[in-house]
């Protein structure tokens, strides 16, 4: 079975000016177990993309399977994390009362619960800062909050949008080796992410996505194919496709 | 048997964990609706008026007391209205636009019991503003008649304020679903400002003669709220009291009113994209 199965997926945006394709056509899929990286330009349609995954937005056709169920699935909420671009807040808690509300949403109690919020506060490094306002916060600490609450009902498959955009190198490295600690324990990760070496680093898979249609598809050793770098393979693909089209 | 009881016991386990998921998000409403700075300047607002009202109650020739009732009647309504308002109208857009909705929409919670948590969260801390307020008013009050005689009465106003302001939350929660804070607000004073004007355009029912103009205004006069039905303060100032009926009756209204607010808020919110 697949974590993440994504068949003939097309959003399309409607207004008063027309239509708008964003995503079309996707289809991939992703093993379990296995680090995804989503790549591609500003506006490609990495976000609509996750955010259709997760149930924030809803595909025009197409159908998107998450261990087996819709993403609308309640079930499958319990068992998958999400954090989003730029994470947004409740300004006036604190980091330890934020992680409290989304556990509670989880329905976690007790001991588990305090014991649980604080080794993942411990894990992104903010467990000093957990009394203190989330308002307070640098934007690389509200990147690991964001981090911190997509795990705390220990996912099977996180989602993760632009995880290491906002943080300084120290907070990057520390992030990427959460990133690698989790796929060793098995988790399926899917993130999108315009930081190409730090995807080099984790992925085992990688999907190349412009203007809403996927370009390449596979290992990183597959789509970095005779170019010295990822990069360097990112730029002349995206560059054939747009020449093509 | 066996299969009904493990059957029961997944349903209570099921309604404990909604229960959990509703009280996460009022509490946390409540939280963030207390420690934003606005409400600190609404219950100045409404000490200073209280404070007023003995002053004003100072100057007056033996109207002292029920000067300090009408405006202490009138000052805790104001701010119940100003919280739900001001507050409510941020409540769902502020979520979508900031974000945080992201944040917990992918989470394993139903939209209706976030509007639920979010509605039972603003009406928690206006029912803590009331109860200070209030505290307040009675204790001005005592000071100047040395009685708690007309203590009830006076509750039930400011217990059936309380109910109405309830529904202004839904109502409120329900613009803010579609429409930006400030258009939000602007609809939700509309819709209080005729709700309260009920008899007005019942009046005009009545006087009219083209039947087409009669059924909209009478279309209208149905689908607006009558919230004139929750406002006893100027009654009460005067010894006037509903019968325990007519109370009856106002909340079975307000419960109606309130779960059709509910369902549509759920079904528009249900429709929207992020």
């Amino acid at each position: 079975m697949y974590a993440i199965e994504v068949n003939n997926l097309n959003k399309i945006y409607t207004s008063l000016s027309g239509e708008m394709p964003v995503v079309q056509d996707l289809s991939f899929k992703i093993d379990t177990g296995s680090v995804f990286g989503f790549l591609g330009p500003n506006g490609a349609g990495k976000t609509t993309t996750i955010k259709m995954m997760v149930g924030l937005a809803m595909p025009t056709s197409g159908e998107i399977k998450i261990m087996d169920e819709s993403p609308k699935s309640i079930n499958l909420r319990r068992r998958i994390g999400f954090m989003p671009e730029n994470s947004a807040f409740y300004l006036y808690l604190t980091g330890k009362e934020f992680m409290q509300f989304v556990a509670d949403i989880f329905g976690l109690s007790g001991q588990d619960k305090n014991k649980r919020i604080d080794a993942l506060l411990k894990e992104v490094n903010l467990y000093d800062a957990r009394n203190l306002q989330i308002r307070k916060y640098s934007k690389g600490m509200a990147q690991r909050l964001g981090l911190a609450q997509a795990l705390i009902n220990d996912p099977e498959v996180i989602f993760l949008d632009e995880p290491l955009d906002g943080l300084d190198p120290l907070g990057r490295a520390e992030a990427k080796e959460l990133l690698l600690k989790l796929k060793k324990q098995g988790k399926t990760i899917f993130f999108n992410s315009h930081i190409l070496a730090d995807v080099e680093d984790i992925c085992d898979q990688v999907g190349i996505i412009d203007k809403g249609r996927l370009v390449a598809y596979g290992s990183v050793q597959e789509v970095q194919g005779d170019f010295d770098t990822l990069e360097a393979a990112f730029v002349a693909l995206i560059r054939k496709q747009r020449a093509n089209n | 048997m066996r299969r009904r009881l493990s059957r029961l016991s997944v349903n209570k386990e099921q309604t404990t964990n909604m229960q959990k998921r509703i009280l996460a998000i009022a509490v946390n409403t409540m939280r963030e609706t207390i420690r934003d700075r606005i409400l600190f300047v609404v219950v100045i607002f409404a000490l200073f008026i209280i404070a007023s009202s003995l002053f004003l109650g100072s100057i007056s020739i033996d109207q002292d007391k029920k000067i300090i009732k009408d405006f202490g009647l009138s000052a805790i309504f104001l701010l119940q209205v100003f919280i739900i308002i001001f507050v409510g109208a941020n409540l769902i857009y502020k979520e979508i636009e900031r974000k945080t909705f992201f944040m917990i929409l992918p989470k394993p919670i139903l939209k209706q019991e976030i509007i639920f948590g979010k509605c039972l969260g603003l009406s928690l801390t206006t029912f803590i503003m009331t109860f200070l307020t209030s505290l307040v008013f009675f204790g001005t009050l005592y000071f100047k008649t040395r009685s708690f005689d007309d203590m009830p009465y006076l509750s039930l106003a400011i217990a059936l304020g309380f109910v109405e302001t309830i529904l202004i939350v839904l109502i409120s929660i329900l613009f803010s679903v579609f429409t930006s804070p400030i258009l939000s607000s602007v609809y939700t004073v509309s819709v209080f400002l005729i709700g309260h004007s009920s008899s007005v355009l019942w009046n005009l029912i009545q006087k009219e003669h083209n039947i087409v103009l009669k059924y909209v205004l009478t279309t209208l006069y149905y689908i607006f709220p009558n919230l004139e039905k929750f406002n006893i303060r100027n009654g009460v100032l005067y010894g006037i009291v509903p019968s325990g009926q007519d109370v009856f009756y106002t909340l079975l209204y307000a419960l109606a009113y309130g779960a059709v607010l509910f369902m549509i808020a759920k079904f528009l919110f249900e429709r929207r994209e992020y």
